[in-house]
């Protein structure tokens, strides 16, 4: 289990963390999303042991993350801007990790081999972004992580590299029990592969659930009254309430069949459940949170 | 594989060393041609010429080391100084003393590489003649000490900073600060004190570690082909303080935080000392420069006026207040009332500074040793119509009295001789005097002074007058003077120096004493002479047989007055242009 308690980190007078907790449960793959500048870079590079936390606790697998070689060593990582040596090439950089992680499977880099269609032997610098991404995935699942943590791991590659890699990964998980923890701004795409979802902001984990949990916990609603129903909505706990001719879609943070009993007094023409998907519920949560659409015109 | 001692990776190390193979190689390449040159020396090889390429090694190694070295132990710890680079070490199963001693092995071992090719050549060629094995262990030592400062002082200025170009910077201050400052502190002394002279004083020249190691420890010759270290207990001291050095970097490195990177100076302590160093290196630099440009010439002297040094100091200071902000801040902006206070301070420092250097509070300017203290002193009088050079050692009371007199005289008329415009009168003046006073004390502390003026009061004529009596000219010869060994007397003819015999030394000796108790007086230390003159004597309060013996050269200018001493040396076959002049 990956685990954050209270995490805070200041760098001068801003602070970046703000107590987060994180939970990421073994065998999960944990979706962390937030608008930019949430923190989740800055939680990520805790998790790798590369900050040092000012206050809290950062723990993976029940041992504290600094300067645990343990526990580092069943870590990889992919940052969103991987760091190669300028001179080598994928063959080198394979030698550099091999020396470094302890479980380094070399029959594994053999077999991705086939998966990722890179020259080895040219240098990577060489490469275009998205072909540095794929060598980046290539030596991070060579390194046998128990735990694969990721900053925005998919930008830059094309659709059919990305299921490659979401492939290779789910069988991890699959096989191996793999914990990954993911974040990114593609929400449609976590949404396929994700089991669990944190939401972040202002450095703080401000919802966390399992995807399923989430779009039980959370419904959209359209809902035609029979009279006029703006004193009606107006008293109803909606995250978001819009309205297009007697049509009112409403987002409720609750199950189903909650609303549907919460409208049952009214007397309505229609009422309809839609799930939401999780662009929807980031997008209604963060409004929530003063981080809503600014209708703007400029 | 990994390896199993969490100190120290073989991967890590292997890539330390490949990713600057360029480096070594080519050093490598151009340290076989000392070797090399050896061999093919008009010589050839032997025990001596090895010795020599040794000695110019171990001479040459600290501006080596400062270039060589410094660029390994940069490369080695740039990972520190790019925030990608730090991300990716950091995140890898490697502890952070694995990674620091790793990277220090890594840093000696990529020095070593080009004395290891030069070393392995040199034996090689000097099998036949016999490998100078000492004298090679002797070199070794000088290299791997110095070496190790280089690798302390560049790994302490890389783990103290978030930049490369910092780091060096920072090495070449730490290396160069203390002789800087020793050098601001004799200008400022100069400017603001009567009397105290510019020169250097060496006394902080420790504190620059490359500097002194190299100035003090080298390769000797001995009798024969053997050879000593000298400065060896230097030498160690430095190496043991370097060691030390290093693990004030490993604690250092241990707490360091990897945000830090791109950081101008990455502890946080060190982040004051820097603003600090900065502004009060910057007022006094640039207050000087300032003042030299503004001031200097306007006011014709060159002791500084308080009020225009103050404002050229403060000028200087907060631009390097400003300066270190920005560096630290990463922005341009910070005109702000945050850094108000600072400058405040700034300006403060300087007004203080000033007014407590013109205040004397040491009292240096009136400070004449009492005779008691001194063991002796040595006057130097410059000007066309007096000159003289007086060792006067102690227990010639009358003479120092004289001397003493002298300089009690010049400080009474101190506010006369430094009024604005002095220098300006002194530079029209056909004849200005300029008097040295070097007296080195029974403490073993040596105090000197200087003074330009020109002798317009009586009292001060009447002093230089009466020190250029006969008398104090055959003291400055030395002619009646116990403890001082005439090592030999030379005539300078137009092609080389020729030395006299011990017969002939007694008779110019005797013609010159019988002159000057005429009445006619030798110049003495001009630049163009007839003879020269060198004692050897020994310092009358250094009484152990290791005491270094001391030495008096005297220059000679024989006037027509002169008589009998002209004669004899037309007699020995002398005539030269200045005799006839």
């Amino acid at each position: 289990m990956i685990e954050t308690v209270n995490l805070i980190k200041d760098f001068g007078n801003f602070r970046a963390l703000a107590g987060a907790d994180l939970t990421v449960p073994d065998g999960s793959v944990y979706g962390l999303i937030g608008p930019n500048g949430a923190g989740k870079t800055t939680l990520i590079r805790h998790l790798l042991g590369v900050y040092r936390q000012d206050d809290g606790s950062v723990k993976i697998a029940g041992e504290d993350v600094w300067e645990n070689l343990h526990v580092k060593s069943r870590v990889a990582s992919i940052p969103d801007d991987w760091f190669f040596y300028p001179q080598a090439n994928i063959r080198d950089m394979m030698e550099f990790y091999r020396g470094i992680y302890p479980r380094f499977s070399v029959e594994r880099y053999e077999k991705l081999k086939a998966a990722f269609d890179l020259d080895e032997r040219r240098p990577i610098r060489g490469f275009s972004k998205g072909m540095q991404k794929q060598a980046a995935f290539w030596l991070a699942l060579s390194c046998m992580p128990d735990y694969l943590i990721l900053d925005e791991p998919v930008d830059g590659l094309d659709p059919v590299m990305r299921r490659q890699v979401w492939s290779l990964m789910m069988s991890d998980v699959e096989e191996r029990g793999t914990t990954v923890l993911v974040s990114s701004h593609n929400l449609r795409e976590l949404e396929d592969v994700c089991d669990h979802v944190g939401i972040m902001n202002k450095g703080r984990i401000v919802l966390e659930h399992s995807l399923s949990e989430m779009q039980d916990n959370t419904v959209k609603l359209q809902v035609v009254f029979e009279e006029d129903g703006e004193g009606i909505v107006s008293s109803i706990p909606a995250l978001h309430v819009s309205r297009l001719g007697r049509v009112y879609t409403l987002i409720m943070k609750m199950s189903a069949q909650e609303a549907v009993e919460r409208l049952a007094p009214y007397k309505t023409l229609m009422v309809e459940a839609l799930p939401l998907t999780l662009e929807e519920i980031f997008i209604y949560e963060m409004g929530g949170s003063d981080y809503g659409i600014k209708d703007i015109l400029v | 594989m990994a390896s199993k001692i969490s100190w120290f990776n073989r991967t890590l190390y292997k890539k330390n060393l490949t990713g600057c193979w360029p480096l070594w190689v080519i050093t490598s390449i151009l340290a076989c041609l000392v070797p090399l040159s050896v061999w093919a020396g008009a010589d050839g090889i032997s025990k001596a010429s090895v010795i020599t390429a040794l000695q110019v090694v171990c001479g040459g190694n600290p501006f080596f080391l400062n270039i060589y070295g410094l660029i390994a132990v940069a490369i080695t710890w740039r990972f520190l100084h790019q925030p990608r680079r730090t991300l990716m070490m950091h995140a890898l199963p490697l502890s952070r003393n694995c990674i620091f001693l790793t990277g220090i092995l890594s840093s000696i071992t990529v020095i070593l590489i080009p004395y290891a090719v030069a070393c392995v050549i040199l034996i090689f060629l000097s099998i036949p003649v016999g490998v100078p094995a000492a004298a090679m262990l002797q070199s070794a030592a000088v290299i791997f000490g110095e070496l190790l400062i280089c690798v302390a002082m560049g790994t302490f200025c890389a783990m103290i900073t978030g930049s490369t170009v910092m780091m060096v910077v920072l090495y070449f201050v730490f290396n160069y600060l203390a002789v800087f400052t020793d050098s601001l502190i004799s200008s400022y002394s100069e400017g603001f004190l009567f009397g105290i002279p510019g020169n250097s004083f060496d006394g902080l020249e420790f504190l620059s570690p490359m500097v002194y190691v190299g100035d003090s420890v080298m390769l000797e010759s001995g009798a024969g082909n053997s050879t000593y270290l000298q400065g060896r207990l230097t030498l160690a001291v430095y190496g043991l303080l370097s060691i030390l050095l290093i693990l004030l970097c490993w604690l250092i490195y241990r707490r360091r935080n990897s945000e830090s990177a791109g950081e101008a100076i990455s502890v946080r302590i060190l982040r004051p000392v820097f603003l600090c160093g900065v502004t009060v290196y910057s007022a006094l630099t640039l207050g000087r420069i300032f003042y030299t440009i503004l001031f200097g010439f306007f006011f014709g002297t060159q002791y500084y006026r308080l009020i225009p040094i103050i404002c050229c100091m403060a000028a200087g200071g907060l631009i390097g207040f400003l300066a270190a902000s920005m560096l630290l801040k990463k922005s341009f902006r910070v005109f702000d009332t945050k850094h108000l206070a600072g400058a405040a301070a700034t300006v403060a420092g300087c007004i203080i500074f000033c007014v407590l250097l013109r205040a004397d509070i040491g009292g240096q300017v009136g400070y004449i040793p009492a005779r008691d203290e001194v063991s002796s002193v040595t006057v130097t009088v410059n000007s066309d119509t007096f000159n003289g050079n007086y060792l006067i050692r102690r227990g010639e009371n009358a003479l120092m009295e004289q001397v003493m007199d002298l300089q009690r005289e010049l400080i009474a008329e101190k506010d006369e001789l430094t009024q604005p415009g002095y220098d300006s009168y002194l530079s029209s003046y056909y004849d200005y005097c300029i008097v040295w006073y070097k007296y080195k004390l029974v403490s073993g502390e040596t105090v000197e002074r200087s003074y330009r003026f020109v002798v317009t009061s009586e009292p001060l004529r009447g002093i230089m007058e009466s020190l250029q009596t006969g008398a104090a000219e055959i003291r400055r010869l030395h002619l009646d003077q116990d403890g001082f060994v005439l090592e030999g007397v030379w005539l300078e003819n137009s092609y080389s120096p020729e030395q006299l015999g011990s017969v002939q030394t007694s008779e110019l000796l005797a013609a010159i004493r019988a002159d000057m108790e005429d009445g006619a007086m030798p110049m003495t230390d001009t630049d163009v002479f007839d003879l020269s003159m060198e004692y050897i004597y020994r310092d009358p309060d250094r009484t152990e047989p290791s005491a270094a013996a001391l030495y008096d050269n005297i220059r000679l200018a024989i006037p027509s007055a002169m008589e009998r001493t002209r004669t004899y040396l037309r007699s020995i076959g002398y005539d030269s242009f200045v005799l006839s002049n």
